[in-house]
């Protein structure tokens, strides 16, 4: 699959008969101007979001909750202590997994 | 067609302004690392950034833009404000922010330099960053949902280095609350790990679905790596200084540069922002 770096002999460089690679700049500005058309729309689009309420939100408020509201890492459980009624001592609570840990 | 001497003057002159520049990457990768982690108010936060690097740490500025693409994928919605960040900066740089300002491609370039034995990664793997692409961000979560094993977020080595493994490491030493990387996790990032020490950039010549869309654009951006025969006195200096695999005698502008500059380095390659004399300036 991969192989080490080694001293390999080089085809020789045509340097005249290369293109320079030069180019105008106006195909880049146009793209950049169609990213800033995108953010402009995403920040006038709301989205209309349903959960327990169905609440209409801007853009950023969707951004935001995706990095809040994401997967969260395993917790390691600790073995729950046997409890019985006379038993004066509560038993081990169990510590909370983070809120917000979309990893 | 100038003189030979004229050529080695002019490619001197340049090689020596680009090695000072090139020298200073690691000085920019640093201060673009304070500004990724730099907690800046929800206002920001609520804005995806250009570069890979996991939203879940508590320090994070701006929004993984990948994440964010995988979770709006997940609600059937078109992440706007992602796409148009990322087009804006891929019109105006391509990949150059994954060789100046990525946190994550910092992270390997530091391991990179660990003093062993580099293996060189063939370049047909680097297709595997639009595999990434459009499977696990666009296809799993839109068809499966976010708690589908191959959602993006929960294969992501940024997130079990960045957030995970600072967590647990936290959890562990101090009264923070305990956290564990997943199964997944627990594979994906030793190996990760080894493969930044054994090659350079193993995530983002293989599997970075970021630097895949930015590279897309090199051809295009308005920022770009100019060959100037004039300059040119075959050293091979370019081929050899380039860890990317790029065919530098035949193109530059490819889409597997990260645009490191150090090819530019040679005298004979210039970076350019916008159109401009084509001969070089004696």
């Amino acid at each position: 699959m991969v192989k080490p770096f080694r001293k390999i002999p080089q085809p020789a460089i045509d340097r005249l008969g290369r293109g320079s690679e030069y180019r105008p700049s106006r195909t880049g500005l146009v793209i950049s101007l169609i990213g800033l058309v995108l953010i402009t729309g995403g920040v006038l689009v709301t989205h209309r979001a349903e959960n327990e309420t169905v609440a209409v939100l801007p853009e950023w408020d969707l951004v935001l909750a995706a990095r809040i509201g994401g997967i969260e890492y395993v917790v390691p459980s600790e073995p729950e202590t046997a409890t019985c009624p006379c038993d004066p001592k509560p038993a081990k609570t169990r510590k909370k997994p983070p809120k917000f840990c979309p990893t | 067609m100038r003189d030979m001497a004229t050529t080695i003057e002019i490619n001197r002159k340049n090689a020596r302004r680009m090695r000072r520049l090139v020298r200073l990457r690691i000085w920019v990768q640093t201060a673009f690392l304070a500004v990724w982690l730099a907690p800046m108010g929800k206002a920001v936060q609520s804005m995806p950034s250009c570069v890979f690097h996991c939203y879940a740490c508590p320090l994070a500025s701006f929004a993984c833009p990948i994440g964010v693409i995988a979770n709006f994928s997940a609600w059937h919605a078109f992440p706007l404000l992602a796409v148009g960040v990322l087009v804006i900066v891929a019109g105006l740089l391509g990949s150059l922010v994954c060789g100046w300002a990525c946190p994550f491609g910092f992270l390997q370039d530091l391991t990179a330099k660990i003093p062993v034995r580099k293996f060189r990664i063939p370049n047909w793997m680097g297709y595997g960053r639009y595999l990434v692409l459009i499977g696990l961000v666009i296809l799993v979560p839109y068809f499966w949902g976010k708690d589908h094993p191959l959602f993006i977020c929960r294969v992501c080595p940024a997130g079990g280095i960045e957030v995970g493994l600072t967590r647990m490491i936290l959890g562990l030493t101090t009264d923070a609350p305990e956290v564990w990387l997943g199964t997944a996790k627990w594979i994906i990032v030793p190996v990760f790990l080894l493969a930044a020490v054994i090659t350079y950039r193993p995530w983002c010549k293989i599997f970075c679905p970021l630097g895949g869309f930015l590279a897309l654009f090199n051809r295009f951006s308005v920022f770009h790596l100019r060959f100037d025969p004039d300059a040119c006195t075959e050293c091979n200096t370019c081929r050899s200084r380039c860890e990317m695999g790029v065919h530098v005698e035949q193109a530059v502008n490819t889409k597997e540069c990260i645009r490191c500059l150090e090819c530019t380095t040679c005298g004979a390659i210039k970076p350019q922002f916008g159109g401009g004399n084509t001969r070089t300036k004696e």
